[in-house]
Parts: C-alpha cells; structure tokens; sequence
C-alpha cells in the first residue's frame, strides 16, 4: 500500500486517472471497474476527511461501485449504463484537458511574455501635468516652516524615550556582583547613588527578588533602621 | 475621402489610442470614441494585429474577449522585464493549469459547466485565479456569472488570442464536451 494523501490529487478524476494509468490500462467500463476496489481503498486509508472536499470523491465511488456490480452481476439488469458511459466520457475529456495543461504548463515556463506598460500613460483623476497655480516661492516658505514645526515634537521625543531604564534583572546581576566580592552590604549605602525614584524601587524589588530566591539575607534591626544584607553561608 | 483611406485613418487612430492606454480596451469604449461601431472597431484591430505579426515590429496586438492591447513582443520578454523590472512569475500549480486549460479552450463557463469537466467543487479554485489575475467574470450581467481567462493569462503565454493555443479549433468545438458540459446529470457537489 501507498502513502495516501487526498491533496496530492486535484479532484477524484485525477485520482481515478492515474489509478487507471498506474495499470497501464485503456479507459473503459471493464477498466473502471477493475481499479474501483483501489479507488475505495485509496477514500479508507484518507484520515481526517473534510467532508466538502471528499463528496465530490464519494460521487464517484458510487458510480465506481455501481459499474463493477453491473459487470459481476449482469443477470440482476442493475440499470446504469448511462452513467458508466458518462463517466467514461468525462474521464476521457478530461485526460485530453490534462494534456492540455501539461502544454500550457510548458508555455508559461517559458516565460516569453508580452509585456504592457507597468503603468498606464493616463493618470486618474484631476491631476494635469502642468504647474499648479498655487506654487510660489512665497507658498512654499510657508509650507516649509509648517513641516519644521510639524517635526519639532518628533525631534523633541527621542530625548524622553532614550533615557536609560534600569530593568530588575540588571539590578539583581549587580546587587549579585557586589554580594559576591562583600560580605556585607549596607542598603542605604546601595541606594545613595541611584539617579531617580525609579532606580530605588527597582533596587528593592531586585533585593526582594534575591532574598526570594535566598541568594541574600536581609536583617533590619527596628523599623526604619538600616538594612544590612548578607550572603546566606 | 475615400472609404479604404478612411479605413486606415480609422487602423491609425486605433493605434495611436492602444499605445496611449497601456493597458486593455473594450472594443465598445474604443468604437464610442472614434464614433463607429464595434464590428468596425474589431476589423481593423485585426488588420493592425496582421501588420504587427510581420516578425519586423518590436510589438503586437492581443485581441480577448471584446478586448485589444498593445504589448511588447513576446520574443523580447526578457529584456522587456529587465528594463521594467516586473516581477518573476511563480509556477502554477495543477489544479490551477487544469482550470485555466478548460477555461481558455471552452471559456466563458459558469461554475457548474467547469465543475462537469473537472468533477470536483471550484469555488476555490476561481477566487485563487481570480486573485492572481488570470481568470474574471465576464461582463455581461446575469445570474450565474461565467468565468473567462483575462487578458494577462494570454500576455504570460505569449498569445496574441486564444485561437493560437494548439488543437484550439478542434477542441473548443468538440461535441463530446459540448455534452458533457450541457449535461447536468452528474452534478458536484457543494453548490
């Protein structure tokens, strides 16, 4: 048995097509009944059936079936020698249009195509080529000084965005580091040099951090007394 | 003026309107402009079509569908695509060839005639196609629309009208797919 994927066919003709091929068979109604069993097997072994996708397969299993039970069965007079036909027909035409694709395939790898121009000659809508009537040099010192004031915000932004943040996660590699080379740290004395608020907060959420994850011992005597902060031995 | 000089007026004025435009006319629109009527317009886009096949202009004229442009011959694509610097076109895959080759053989079809060809739902198939920009609705106004293969589809192929694609006489005409086609006994499904 082969590896089954409906996608691989672009609907159940082209399945059914190259079953038949696969036999090196002529199309007819002895050959469409001798691959239905495969064609049936082939719907089986397909998981996961979108059920739009696989009606159109199971239309044609139908007439598969039918077909092969007229042939077993010739005496039961099962009626459907129309459809056998019409399937043998459209299987036919549609191996000429597969045909036909492999040519038009060739064509269009050929790349030899007739090219227009990329953009039409005439432009939409009321623009004309010519000057507007507005422009002088008067106008376009104006429309300048109202671009340079538009920008100023702009320029001006960077200043605030830039300005360095001082993230937990760098704070605890140094609140680390400097555990690591001390003993004993006083907090106080970590916190006489930050710059802002921001810098204290985020040095005591770097120290609370630490002492979560028992990397540093904080002892505070009484309320708002120093903090001394250790390396747990 | 004699009626063969006014002819060619007519052919001169054709072309001077398909090099302006650059992109597909309807034959309709072009006959409103030069005030004659459509039949006119379609003659001599034909006789200017013979005159540009002569293997000496760096042009020619595509004729599809009630349309006429003028584009670079497609001898000259590569060069042409250098200098525009268009795109290179990906590959088209098999259930896409399938569709188109019905399509350019036996187009305008509704959904349903192409569905009788192809035995599987096209609903996908047609808006993928339609989106790429090689397959549109025809014009006409009715309930089922009707699928057609555009303008570009002849451009990438390098025909200046279907009729030059290979056994197109036989096959557009051919009788087994006339029935097929007309036939609506086997329906697919998922209308």
């Amino acid at each position: 048995m082969y590896e089954i994927r409906l996608e691989k066919f672009t609907g159940p003709l082209d399945l059914l097509l190259q079953l038949i091929e696969q036999e090196k068979l002529d199309i007819s109604e002895v050959s469409l009944a001798q691959v239905t069993d495969q064609y049936i097997d082939y719907l089986k072994q397909v998981e996961e059936l979108n059920p739009e996708e696989v009606a159109d397969f199971l239309v044609v299993a139908a007439k598969l079936l039918l077909i092969k039970s007229r042939l077993l069965l010739p005496s039961l007079n099962l009626g459907g020698e129309e459809e056998a036909e019409e399937l043998e027909r459209q299987l036919r035409l549609y191996q000429r249009f597969i045909n036909i694709s492999k040519v038009i395939d060739k064509m269009w790898r050929a790349k030899r195509v007739a090219w227009i121009r990329p953009k039409p000659l005439i432009l939409k809508g009321e623009i004309s080529s010519g000057p507007p009537v507005n422009l002088n040099s008067e106008n376009l010192m104006q429309a300048l000084t109202r671009v340079i004031a538009a920008l100023e915000p702009i320029i001006k932004l960077p200043q605030i965005t830039l300005q360095r943040g001082i993230s937990i996660t760098e704070k605890i590699q140094s609140l680390k580091a400097m555990i690591l080379k001390k003993a004993h740290l006083n907090w106080q004395s970590l916190i006489k040099e930050a710059k802002d608020k921001t810098e204290v907060i985020v040095s005591f959420l770097a120290l609370l951090e630490l002492v979560k994850q028992r990397q540093l011992i904080a002892e505070q005597s009484a309320l708002f007394q120093e903090i001394n902060l250790s390396r747990p031995e | 003026m004699s009626s063969s000089n006014n002819k060619i007026n007519l052919r001169s004025k054709l072309e001077s309107i398909l090099f302006a435009a650059g992109k597909p006319l309807s034959l309709k629109k072009i006959a409103d402009m030069l005030a004659v009527t459509t039949t006119e317009v379609e003659k001599v886009a034909k006789e200017l079509e013979q005159i540009y096949i002569d293997g000496q202009h760096g042009l020619e004229i595509i004729l599809h569908q009630g349309e006429v442009v003028m584009a670079t011959r497609p001898e000259h694509s590569e060069l042409v695509k250098d200098f525009i610097k268009a795109e290179e076109l990906g590959d088209l895959t098999r259930p896409q060839l399938e569709t188109l080759s019905v399509l350019a053989y036996r187009g305008p079809l509704a959904k349903a005639e192409l569905e009788q060809v192809r035995g599987v739902n096209c609903s996908l198939i047609l808006r993928n196609l339609m989106i790429r920009g090689l397959v549109e609705m025809t014009a006409e106004n009715s309930l089922t629309p009707r699928y057609q293969v555009t303008v570009d589809f002849l451009r990438y192929l390098g025909l200046s009208s279907l009729d030059k694609l290979p056994e197109y006489e036989t096959l557009s005409k051919d009788e087994v797919l006339n029935q097929i086609i007309s036939g609506q006994t086997t329906q697919p499904s998922g209308e």
